[in-house]
């Protein structure tokens, strides 16, 4: 088989891997040959399943619905997490410390990086974590700033008496305050415009509903 | 000993779950139904926790693995609509130790053959990433850079060839 042959096989494979059928017949390929191809078959599979991990967090539905994409209208006060902490007598470290045995990645450069400099970007799933941690509530924990033009985008869903009552059940089943479920709900619908699919009004509110109505039967099957 | 948060664990584990998902779909042409799979698996998790669990990037990864297997089969029936059976969810009880290994090893060497693509050249590094990694038709691929189909081949295969031979020296056998 010469060198072009084999560049066509390795081709048509590449090809018919991504569903393009090239309708070409392959020819048979020797045993060295066919070793050559599948090796870079097994390296172009590989490059495959890297280029398919989750989406960016502002695009993952998941992440949002779990509280994962910073809300600027949630947003962590610096002043009343160090209130907060200090009412407790809890040192950073120990914050952080906790934080950790929930699973959160934080040390504890982290906390006085909260504290000191910047806390825009801190998931409100995280400060949910915060708050329990400090025994406080997310609402003492936050301030609210001005809603992004994304969120009023998605505004005739949000204001919405439909909205409010998903919003009521997901903050019952989720164990968190209406301010964190309304978020969390938002940026679920968020990710969904950002991954580039235009769902209209109903469409989103009828995923939402699937959703919470998911959530919510498993955990009237299984007790809170 | 409780539970950590969701979320937490999401943020660390979604890439795998996402990426397990992903293969198991890409089979049947499904791989953009990944992200489905991954939301079922979640939810399952979360209203059915597991207890006493080892390793939660385990229990993510086969949850997710199997949520994308369940998507398989509904497709092969014909049956629409993602369903929240909870058949698979005992992802956390019984052997999974092999499924376990093999994944976490597969994400070790997806990684490195990441980490190689940044010893090519940029056009070639473009090839491997668009073409070869997201799929992007070879014709658009070849326009953006101003060369022939049959050239965007040839530059995949010498892209391959370059980052088996990179990752062989990492002692990475393909």
């Amino acid at each position: 088989m010469t060198k072009h042959e084999r560049d066509e096989v390795l081709a048509n494979l590449l090809e018919a891997r991504a569903g393009w059928v090239t309708g070409k017949d392959q020819p048979v390929l020797r045993e060295e040959d066919r070793a050559e191809v599948e090796s870079l078959i097994e390296v172009a599979d590989l490059l495959w399943e890297a280029g398919h991990g989750a989406p960016p967090l502002e695009s993952d539905p998941v992440a949002a619905m779990l509280g994962l994409t910073p809300d600027p209208r949630c947003a962590l006060n610096p002043k009343a997490l160090t209130r907060a902490r200090k009412n407790i007598r809890l040192k950073p470290s120990e914050l952080a410390d906790r934080l950790v045995v929930r699973g959160w990645d934080v040390q504890i450069r982290d906390v006085f990086r909260w504290e000191n400099q910047s806390a825009a970007d801190i998931a409100p799933a995280l400060i949910k974590a915060i708050a329990e941690e400090t025994n406080t509530s997310v609402d003492r924990l936050t301030k609210s700033r001005k809603a992004t033009a994304e969120h009023e985008e998605i505004a005739t869903v949000t204001r919405s008496p439909r909205f409010e009552r998903l919003v009521e059940r997901w903050a019952r089943i989720q164990g968190v305050s209406r301010a964190l479920a309304a978020s969390a709900l938002e940026s679920r619908m968020l990710a969904t415009v950002h991954r580039g699919d235009r769902p209209d009004a109903d469409q989103l509110m009828q995923s939402i509903d699937a959703l919470v109505t998911a959530v919510e039967s498993g955990v009237s099957r299984n007790g809170p | 000993m409780p539970l950590p948060d969701w979320a937490a664990l999401y943020l660390k584990h979604r890439d795998a779950m996402h990426r397990v998902a992903a293969k198991v779909l890409r089979v049947a042409g499904l791989a953009d139904q990944a992200g489905d799979a991954v939301q079922e698996a979640m939810v399952s998790l979360m209203v059915s926790s597991p207890d006493d669990v080892r390793n939660w990037e385990a229990v993510m990864v086969v949850t997710a693995k199997r949520r994308a297997l369940d998507r398989l089969g509904s497709a092969a029936v014909r049956h629409a609509g993602p369903e929240l059976s909870e058949e698979h969810d005992g992802a956390h009880g019984g052997d999974v130790s092999g499924e376990v290994t093999e994944s976490i090893d597969r994400k070790r060497v997806t990684t490195l053959a990441w980490d190689n693509l940044a010893a090519l050249d940029d056009r070639h590094r473009k090839v491997a990433w668009e073409y070869v990694a997201l799929e992007r038709p070879r014709a658009e691929v070849a326009a953006e850079l101003g060369v022939t189909p049959a050239r965007v081949s040839q530059m995949a295969k010498r892209a391959l060839e370059q980052l088996r031979d990179a990752m062989s020296r990492e002692e990475v056998n393909l």
